[in-house]
């Protein structure tokens, strides 16, 4: 969908890009990354030729886009950035319809798109389309920035550092819905980023640079079990195991747990009691609580003698493995049951499973990265 | 959005005020009774050759071809010299036309006679170079204001230079430069009294005739109705520029 082949690009005596030859196949979603100056915005903005490359080609769709008239190849190509990229001056739909106005759409129709966008992006439209980004919090524009570069459908979504503006909990929010948007549209995004979770926990395949240069083009768990150098080791970090952990979710490593209905006799409970330490305790399904067997004896009932358990004492099935494994820390518990949003208990997770799914494989500790 | 109502409402009153003004002006014989009352010793307390109104629509007209000259070289100029081709000469036009602004408007007007003679010509010439700077200067502020963020989304957008233009750095440049704009009519408004020197008409003309023999009934006659236009004319150019959107 998108290649870079050669490509370099010199601003006076500095070279910022240094030889990348990249593919970005079709429908993936592609993050680069790196430190400040490393020339992942500089190859972002080649692909739309707000940069021209000194040397190589860049290939849209086959194509070289140095021989693509730039507006029109700009309008086929989302572009988000920032959230200061909105213009202030615009109401909300007439950011979204910049892009459809200038293909000449009739009115009628863009504004039904724009609604139709707004709506995808989770702002309802009847509240915010006449709107002035002014009056939008930093979350709301960056949707806001999202709605208008999907304006008209592009294949081709380009991504300057989208969630950089916004604070950590809009941003893992935002980020969250992005990846639903993007698992229904299957666009071929290309993101800019310099936060390695954001990238592990987006991307199909990250592309990390360094110097102009691409240290490691690799999926995020390769990229994180096998970093191919110094370099990246320590770029991903020292924790690079438990980053690992946030691209898996709970849903995908949970076994399933031992329950007993509220409802269930004490002969019926002790049974099932000499078989497993504790038991959850559901009411319909819904989990409302634990029981062992000396609570059960004491309390006579199991209506009377299981222990209540709160809403966070919970993961649920889309958690991320990391986010599971902090919360057994914190509630010093090597077991978590996990329940869907109406309550009804799926599974649990134990402490275990996660200690032997993160086990290292092939690469031992201390092993050389080779190509 | 209530404020932008409210501005049009403003710039409406005050276009009304100005209409009224010229009402005022037509009362020839009342302006007599109130400077011959407040200056009784005066024999002559209103110019009577030309009646008040057909100076003051002089004066308007004067103003008017200036600031259409002003707005026809200042804003194409401040444009120029943020685009690619003109940034070089930037400071140097920047210092041509403060320079313009630097000299009084009668030694401009003193220059221009040699050249262009009497009347109108010499007259636009000073007003010209005297309201100038504002506009250009404005204009200039305006686009370079413009956020090279946002200019860089437009472009990423698909826009050309011309969408860009028009869509973008206008609409954002407008309030500044609308402000350039209030200041140099306001300017020219009050600057053309000295027309008359050079033997145009306008409001000027009482004024200077009343300086020449002394008599502060005829410096008011044509003294006040400048004021009265240029605070009028302030104050809808002000609503004008609370309409343009917020940068």
């Amino acid at each position: 969908m998108i290649r870079f082949e050669s490509v370099s690009k010199r601003f006076g005596d500095v070279l910022a890009v240094d030889d990348v030859t990249l593919h970005v196949p079709e429908g993936e979603l592609v993050v680069l990354i790196g430190p400040s100056g490393c020339g992942k915005t500089t190859c972002l903005k080649m692909i739309n030729r707000l940069v021209e490359p000194s040397a190589g080609r860049v290939l849209v769709n086959g194509r070289d886009v140095a021989h693509e008239d730039p507006q029109a190849l700009r309008r086929g190509i989302g572009y988000v950035i920032q959230s200061v990229g909105l213009f202030p001056h615009l109401s909300v739909k007439q950011n979204v319809q910049v892009v459809p106005s200038l293909l000449g759409w009739p009115e009628r129709e863009s504004a039904r798109r724009a609604d139709e966008l707004l709506a995808a992006v989770g702002l309802e439209p009847a509240t915010y389309r006449d709107r002035y980004p002014r009056e939008l919090s930093g979350g709301q524009q960056q949707r806001v920035g999202v709605a208008r570069a999907l304006a008209v459908d592009p294949p081709i979504l380009l991504m300057d550092e989208p969630f950089g503006a916004v604070d950590p909990l809009t941003r893992e929010r935002l980020q969250d819905e992005f990846l639903e948007l993007q698992q229904r549209l299957r666009k071929t995004v290309v993101l800019v980023t310099h936060d390695i979770r954001e990238a592990v926990k987006l991307a199909d395949r990250v592309c990390l640079m360094n110097g102009g240069r691409i240290e490691q083009y690799a999926t995020p768990e390769e990229l994180l079990r096998r970093p191919r150098n110094r370099f990246v080791r320590q770029f991903v970090g020292s924790d690079r195991a438990l980053t690992r952990l946030s691209r898996i979710r709970v849903s995908a490593v949970m076994e399933s747990a031992a329950a007993l209905d509220v409802r269930a006799s004490v002969e019926a409970a002790e049974a099932a009691l000499a078989t497993n330490v504790s038991l959850y305790v559901t009411e319909d399904g819904a989990l409302v609580g634990w029981l062992m067997l000396p609570a059960l004896r004491e309390a006579g009932s199991v209506q009377e003698g299981y222990t209540p358990l709160a809403p966070h004492q919970a993961l649920t099935p889309s958690d991320d493995v990391r986010e599971a494994l902090s919360r057994m820390l914190e509630l010093g518990v090597a077991n978590l049951p996990v329940v869907e949003r109406s309550g009804r208990l799926v599974g649990q997770l134990g402490l275990e499973d996660v200690v032997t799914m993160t086990a290292p494989t092939e690469d031992a500790p201390g092993a050389a990265g080779g190509a | 959005m209530r404020r932008r109502t409210r501005a049009w409402l403003g710039f409406g009153a005050s276009l009304a005020l100005l209409g009224l003004a010229f009402l005022l002006f037509a009362q020839q014989d009342a302006w007599a009774a109130v400077l011959a009352r407040l200056f009784p010793q005066q024999r002559t307390v209103v110019f009577e050759r030309t009646s008040l109104l057909a100076l003051a629509w002089q004066h308007v007209a004067i103003v008017g071809a200036s600031l259409g000259l002003i707005l026809a070289i200042g804003l194409p100029l401040g444009v120029w010299l943020t685009r690619a081709s003109g940034r070089p000469f930037l400071a140097l036009v920047s210092s041509l036309v403060s320079a313009g602004q630097a000299f009084p408007p009668v030694a401009v007007l003193a220059l221009a006679l040699p050249f262009f003679g009497f009347g109108a010509r010499p007259t636009l010439i000073a007003l010209v170079a005297y309201g100038l700077l504002p506009v250009t200067s404005n204009t200039v502020a305006g686009l370079r204001a413009v956020p090279s963020d946002l200019k860089e989304a437009g472009r990423g957008l698909g826009m050309g230079p011309g969408a860009l233009f028009w869509r973008v750095e206008v609409p954002l440049a407008l309030r500044t430069v609308l402000a350039g704009v209030r200041v140099s009519a306001v300017y020219t408004l009050g600057t053309a009294t000295v027309a008359p020197i050079i033997g145009a008409g306008g409001l000027g003309v009482p004024i200077i005739a009343g300086l020449a023999v002394g008599n502060l009934a005829l410096v008011l006659q044509g003294a006040v109705p400048v004021a009265l236009l240029a605070v009028l004319t302030d104050l809808a150019l002000g609503r004008l520029v609370a309409l343009a959107p917020e940068a």
